[in-house]
């Protein structure tokens, strides 16, 4: 009788807590979030690709690897398609060496994951394109000393002339606002 | 009443008690929502980060913290309603007041009983001490010419009723727990047996249960002693009035004695009835008089008053704004942020929430404690100095003093017509 109304203020928050944890563990499941690419299905598997027709991949590539004849050979079964047809394309999936590379692992445009830091695009020279690609990092001087360090390309997208998107910290855009970008001095790591 | 006058303890706005009794929580509860908001509001998440970009953020600093400042302030206001409602005098505590104050009245009836009970029973004891002492001499006599205990009777000697008496009551002694007068009469009745049917001797456990035996009935005096000072001393801290049994009962009916709902209510009416009983002097009336007496005449002693007073807004703010935290952010979690939040998140604020407002709370209660003895002790110090600012002469005995606060309380307070004799100073 002396403790009656804390005991019931206790049951009734007991019960309260209760409720709200069955709540909680009951509740629908939000769709996880898509984490990079592909947009369109899962990655098929080298194993997987064997069967339908493909090239071979000559080095490592990125997801939205921007590809080039150079980077394609035919493999030694007739019927394959021309490495031509691939040029210019985006990889959605990360291929190894010597792997398959199939029409559905491509796409037209890189798909570049939002994150917290901010996108830069760096007009690339004539010829540079071959050099830099997506997954290449890089040291972006103005004078002696380098301005960016370690800046991630993202992808390279080209049109009558290319340009590396790179993902920086916002005090690193900020730092690289006041220059001219086609005179920055690029060096890969 | 007091309680509210109270509030005029208080320094000006910036003052020690606006920044320990109101800006202090007032940071902390901030504090602690914007953890909580930062989790789980997507907007609050984004806009954080960015305040530090912002072009005018010189602008929303100063805003803020003006908005801070006022907040603050209106806290500090509001600490004298906060106090009562803590009280049981306005608010929630006042709308449960019935099953609150039926709490009240058990503890204090409780303390009452074991008063009456831990005084009865040092009497028992101090009355039997003597009869106690030499039926152990007379035992111990008796048994000179009997042979002293074997071997083998020693070692069981803790198994017979007279050793395991003993046990116990060595037992409850080196804990610092009463001794009843009933468990002492046995050991007191089986040791003396014991002695008269064998030889005490230098050693041995007969020799050891007689000192043992002495020893503790010491102790169980003093131990019951203790008690009954210690409840005397809760009894005046805690609940208004004096004890039913007390030789000092006001004459005729009194309102000195009825309870407030909580311990809180309790302990403010504790201060008002203590100078009421002792000196008839109402500080409902004169609390701001004797203030202005203390503001000029002791401003040291004044500045302590402060402080017990900002501890205890402080207290009872943080005990106010933790309870709103714990009651809004559980069904908030549920209702808004069902995706974002997490069981151990819920149930922390839920289990950690109520903990917290208790602690607060009983820390409430303890500064409310060292505040109101404060201020007891500022009435028993200064009260002439009300009598010196007001003209009057100063009384020659305490019932004359008494019937004075009674006739001033009485003239000021209410208006009826009473005749003073004044005293100027040359």
């Amino acid at each position: 009788m002396r403790y009656l109304l804390h005991l019931v203020c206790l049951l009734c928050w007991i019960a309260f807590l209760a409720w709200g944890t069955s709540r909680l563990q009951h509740r629908p499941k939000a769709p996880a979030p898509p984490v990079g690419p592909p947009a369109s299905g899962a990655c098929l598997t080298p194993a997987q690709k064997q069967s339908t027709p493909h090239l071979i991949a000559q080095r490592e590539m990125v997801a939205n690897w921007r590809i080039t004849a150079a980077d394609l050979t035919q493999p030694p079964p007739a019927g394959a398609p021309a490495n031509a047809e691939f040029a210019g394309k985006y990889l959605a999936c990360k291929v190894g060496a010597g792997d398959p590379v199939v029409s559905s692992d491509l796409r037209s445009q890189p798909q570049i994951p939002l994150t917290d830091k901010k996108l830069y695009l760096l007009p690339l020279r004539a010829g540079e394109e071959t050099a830099v690609n997506a997954g290449t990092r890089l040291d972006l001087f103005a004078d002696a000393t380098a301005n960016v360090s370690n800046a991630e390309v993202m992808a390279v997208v080209c049109s009558s002339r290319c340009e590396a998107v790179l993902q920086l910290t916002p005090a690193e855009v900020e730092l690289l606002k006041p220059l001219d970008p086609s005179k920055l001095k690029k060096i890969i790591r | 009443m007091l309680s509210g006058l109270l509030d005029s303890i208080k320094s000006q706005f910036g003052g020690k008690s606006y920044w320990i009794g109101s800006m202090l929580p007032l940071v902390l509860f901030l504090a602690a929502n914007a953890v909580v908001l930062r989790r789980h509001s997507t907007a609050i998440a984004t806009w954080l980060p960015k305040v530090d970009t912002l072009d005018q953020k010189t602008l929303l600093y100063s805003a803020l913290t003006a908005l801070l400042l006022s907040l603050a302030y209106i806290l500090s206001i509001m600490n004298s309603l906060m106090l009562e409602a803590l009280e049981g005098k306005v608010g929630p505590f006042r709308w449960a007041s019935a099953p609150l104050y039926t709490r009240q009245w058990h503890s204090l009836r409780h303390i009452d009983q074991k008063f009456v009970r831990a005084l009865s029973r040092r009497n028992e004891i101090t009355d039997a001490h003597k009869a106690w002492s030499r039926a152990l001499r007379r035992g111990a006599h008796a048994g000179q010419a009997r042979p002293p205990l074997t071997r083998a009777q020693a070692l069981l000697w803790r198994f017979r009723a007279a050793g395991w008496t003993m046990a116990l009551i060595r037992f409850l002694q080196s804990h610092g727990w009463t001794i009843a007068p009933k468990l002492l009469l046995r050991g007191v009745g089986l040791v003396s047996i014991a002695l008269r049917q064998n030889k005490a001797g230098n050693t041995g456990p007969l020799v050891r249960a007689q000192a043992d035996l002495e020893s503790a009935v010491d102790y169980a005096i003093s131990r019951y002693q203790f008690e009954i000072r210690r409840l005397l001393q809760r009894r005046q801290s805690d609940f208004p009035g004096v004890r039913p049994t007390a030789m000092d009962q006001p004459e005729g009916p009194s309102a000195n004695s009825i309870l407030g709902p909580t311990t809180m209510g309790n302990i403010g009416r504790a201060m008002t009835t203590y100078t009421l009983v002792r000196y008839q002097l109402d500080l409902d009336i004169l609390w701001t008089r004797l203030q202005n007496s203390l503001q000029k005449d002791a401003k040291d002693y004044y500045s302590v008053l402060q402080d017990s007073k900002a501890q205890v807004d402080c207290a009872v703010t943080l005990f106010w704004l933790s309870l709103v935290f714990t009651l809004i952010w559980p069904p908030l979690l549920l209702w808004l942020y069902l995706d974002s939040c997490t069981v151990f998140e819920f149930l922390g604020i839920g289990i950690v929430g109520p903990l917290l407002v208790g602690g607060f709370y009983l820390l409430a209660c303890q500064s409310y404690r060292v505040f109101a003895d404060v201020m007891r002790s500022s009435v028993d110090l200064f009260r002439f100095n009300i009598l010196q600012a007001l003209h009057l002469p100063l009384p020659v005995g305490s019932e004359e003093e008494k019937d004075l606060w009674l006739k001033l309380g009485i003239a000021i307070g209410f208006g009826d017509k009473e005749d003073f004799q004044y005293k100027h100073s040359p």
